[in-house]
Order: C-alpha cells, then sequence, then structure tokens
C-alpha cells in the first residue's frame, strides 16, 4: 500500500507543470553508458531513463518493474491511480538494431529516481535505443470558482469523477519521442533515419560522430518530412546542478527543418523540440509532439 | 514592464510603523522572466558574520520542501539546521514583482543584534531557470543603504539599515 502512495504522491508533484504554458512536460531523457563501442566481443550497453530537469541528473523513474520483484498495487476504486498506471505500465525501452530488427522484450527495472535497461549490442553499426509509452491524454477543465486543473486521461475516461460544475473541458493529447543512439564499431546509416511518425531528427551529421568545433548539419522532421513550420530547438549541455546558469542553445529550423550547430564543448546533450497541432481524435482539440534526444558531444 | 506588488513581512514581533533603530529593510525584486513553463523561483535572505557565520533567515518563500535544497547557499548555512521548521520566515513563492521585507534584526534566541558588520545574502533558484547568489556587507547601527545590481533570477536589491 505504501508503494502505491509513493507512486501517486510523485505522479502528482510531475503534474505541477503550468497549465498555461504550451510546454506539457517536464524533461525526460535517456542515456546511454556508452555511445560509441569497438571490439570483437559483443558488449553491454546500460541506459538511464528518467523525468527530470536538472539534465541527466534523475529525479522520477519512468516505468519499469519495481526491483526484488516488489509488485506495485493499484487501488482500482481510484480511476486516477489507474489511468496513471497504465500509462507507466505501458513504457519501454526499444532497441532497433543496425539491421533493422527492433526489440522491445528488454528489461527494465525502477528505481524510483530512474529506469534503468541493458543491452547487449551483437551486431556492428549504429543502434537507436527509444523510451515508448502509450500517448498521454490529459483533460483540462475549469471549475466553479474559475480555477483551471488538469487530469490524466481522456475526457471520456474522466467525466465521471470531474467535480460538479466542471467546464470548458477539453482534451489534449502529448506525443514524446525519447531517444539517443550507440554505436559499435563502423556507424550504420539504417537505425538513425527520422520516424515516420511524429518528431524526430534527420541526421546529415552522424549522431555518433560529433566533435567540438565541428559543425552538425541536422534538420527536425515531422511524420517522415521537413517541418512544415519553424521550430524552437533547444540544445543544453548536461550537468545543469553544476552552473548557476543552464545557457540552453536556442536554435530555429530554416529551410526543409534544417538547422546546424557548432559544437562548443565537449558533453552529454540534450536536444528539445515540441510542435502543437490540431487534433485528429474525438474529444482532442490539441495534440503536441515533443522529442527529446541525447547526443554526446566528443572533445576535439 | 514589470508590476510592482508591496508585501510587508514582519518577523518576530509586532509591527509598528516607525522602524526601529536596529531595523533592516530589504526591497528586492522578482524580475519577469519570458520562459515556458515559467516556475516562480524559490527566494531566501538571510544574515551572517563578515566571517560568514550565519545567525538569521529572515525569508524564505518556496512550495515543495524537497527542492529546497536547491538553495544550495541557505540550505547549507541554515536550512539544514532549522529542517523545515521555519514558519515564522517561510511563506508561498512569490509572482514577479517588488517586494520588501523588513527586519528587526535579532539573532535566533530573540536578542537585538549588536551594531557592526554583517553580511546580508540573497539566493534566488528557478526550476528549469538560473540560479543566482549574491551578498553584500552592511554595518547595523549606521544609516545605510547598500545595493546590490540585477542577476539572472534577481531584480536590483535594495537594503536599508539604522
Amino acid at each position: 500500500m505504501k508503494m502505491v502512495n509513493i507512486f501517486y504522491a510523485a505522479m502528482a508533484s510531475i503534474s505541477l507543470f503550468s497549465l498555461a504554458s504550451s510546454a506539457l512536460a517536464h524533461g525526460r531523457w535517456l542515456v546511454p553508458s556508452h555511445s560509441i563501442l569497438s571490439g570483437e566481443e559483443a558488449p553491454y550497453v546500460t541506459f538511464d531513463i528518467s523525468i527530470s530537469n536538472d539534465i541527466f541528473h534523475p529525479d522520477w523513474a519512468m516505468g519499469g518493474e519495481l526491483p526484488g520483484g516488489q509488485k506495485r498495487e493499484v487501488p482500482q476504486d481510484n480511476p486516477r491511480a489507474k489511468i496513471i498506471s497504465e500509462l507507466m505500465g505501458s513504457v519501454r525501452l526499444e532497441l532497433t538494431s543496425p539491421s533493422g530488427k527492433v526489440d522491445d522484450a528488454l528489461p527494465l527495472v525502477n528505481f524510483h529516481r530512474k529506469s534503468v535497461s541493458v543491452a547487449q549490442l551483437k551486431e556492428s553499426g549504429t543502434y537507436r535505443a527509444s523510451v515508448t509509452q502509450n500517448p498521454i491524454y490529459f483533460t483540462f477543465y475549469t471549475d466553479k470558482s474559475g480555477k483551471q486543473h488538469r487530469e490524466f486521461g481522456k475526457p471520456g475516461e474522466v467525466k465521471h469523477f470531474l467535480p460538479e460544475g466542471a467546464s470548458e473541458i477539453r482534451g489534449k493529447k502529448l506525443s514524446n519521442r525519447i531517444s539517443t543512439f550507440v554505436s559499435r564499431n563502423d556507424i550504420g546509416h539504417k537505425a538513425i533515419e527520422p520516424a515516420q511518425q511524429g518528431l524526430d531528427v534527420q541526421f546529415k551529421t552522424h549522431p555518433n560522430e560529433l566533435f567540438v568545433g565541428e559543425t552538425a548539419e541536422l534538420a527536425l522532421f515531422l511524420d517522415g518530412k521537413p517541418v512544415p513550420q519553424s521550430v524552437e530547438i533547444k540544445i543544453t549541455r548536461g550537468g545543469t546542478r553544476f552552473r548557476n546558469e543552464r545557457k540552453p542553445i536556442i536554435l530555429a529550423t530554416g529551410k526543409k527543418g534544417r538547422f546546424d550547430l557548432k559544437w562548443p564543448d565537449a558533453g552529454m546533450y540534450l536536444l528539445e523540440a515540441e510542435l502543437e497541432l490540431a487534433g485528429d481524435e474525438a474529444d482532442i482539440g490539441r495534440q503536441t509532439y515533443a522529442l527529446y534526444i541525447t547526443l554526446e558531444v566528443n572533445p576535439e | 514592464m514589470v508590476l510592482k506588488y508591496y508585501l510587508t513581512v514582519i518577523f518576530f514581533g509586532l509591527y509598528s510603523s516607525v522602524t526601529h533603530a536596529e531595523d533592516i529593510v530589504v526591497e528586492l525584486e522578482i524580475p519577469a522572466i519570458q520562459a515556458s513553463p515559467y516556475h516562480k523561483p524559490f527566494v531566501a535572505v538571510w544574515l551572517e558574520t563578515p566571517e560568514r557565520k550565519a545567525l538569521a533567515t529572515l525569508a524564505v518563500w518556496y512550495d515543495q520542501d524537497q527542492w529546497l535544497k536547491d538553495l544550495r547557499q541557505w540550505w547549507r548555512k541554515l536550512g539544514r539546521k532549522g529542517g523545515v521548521h521555519l514558519d515564522a520566515v517561510s511563506g508561498a513563492t512569490r509572482k514577479p514583482g517588488v517586494y520588501t521585507l523588513v527586519w528587526q534584526a535579532r539573532d535566533n534566541k530573540g536578542q537585538p543584534l549588536a551594531p557592526g558588520d554583517y553580511l546580508l545574502n540573497v539566493e534566488a533558484s528557478r526550476e528549469e531557470g538560473d540560479r543566482s547568489y549574491v551578498r553584500t556587507a552592511i554595518t547595523l547601527g549606521e544609516k545605510q543603504k547598500t545595493t546590490i545590481e540585477p542577476s539572472a533570477e534577481l531584480g536590483k536589491i535594495t537594503i536599508k539599515t539604522e
């Protein structure tokens, strides 16, 4: 029972983001233990996944089984807990191999502050690791006193437990892509192709060939094509805990979604982008695509 | 354009419109920052000796106590010792604006502080934003006006002593 409370408290605090803002979610990311590997023996790589604004310092786990086979009890009479539990239970780590094989049955353990997975890279080439999750639905509403609130779930799922007099009920859908790239021996190009659905980056410069002083040529794609409008790209170097100013690099995509970046410092970087569009489902007025890609930049 | 909200916070005793000789008046601004999402910053104001021994918290504004440690200097100097039992000086986070604190210069035991030199510290930390930590020397028992220039998360700060 205690586990349920901790879990639920965690979700409640994650949901404290501003209702008025366009940004729906806190930062979330996937960090590989290694992004470039060499050798004959098939190496292991671990992946840390966390929902955290402190870049690459974990705060909340994202999905996975509790360690030691502990069971998480979800009170079936609490509709909110049920919706959140289904959402968190849908999280998987998906690994696409250089030859295009997809493995989404990797172990994923929830250590409360972060979820951790491990994979053995049997092929040579470039792998894409992604955190996959069911789309996140939100229902926004205004209560009798005019205050705005938000629930997880589609309007149809939450309507029966909204307070009496709830008005301006509207649904939103959020689809996240959380990815990183790992190369063993020679790099490959198949797994880095931009996804056919949602936001993704097209890497003209390979994601495992990023070096200080060199310019990376990238482009932002939506549904496998360049974004139809200019979108802001935010690129933040990890270790935000250890500097008073986060100093994100803010860029805007240009023609054909393109953006270039000359890397100033070595380190792990989080690239973020978000695009809000009209919804394409009943009761869902708006849908947001969000992208979180972790990149390793090497010293010159 | 920053709207001005004035708030007078009284610590350790009843307010009197006549300030006491040992009062410290701190006017500080939380700057309006364009950010999405914008979270109101955590702010702490405290006093130290010139040797940096912490004496008292004048104010700490926060929401959830699990992030009090992000006011790193304040947490190290005073927060962790006082735990979260800060009712007399704590309050909710504030929106951008100008705030005035009036503080009767007393130590933790309620005794008036001796005239002389002190360090006034202000720290602000915003989730998904920056962190600012500034301090200045002040002299109690002397009519003095000291200013601290704006930083990322704090506007101009004016400290008046008498």
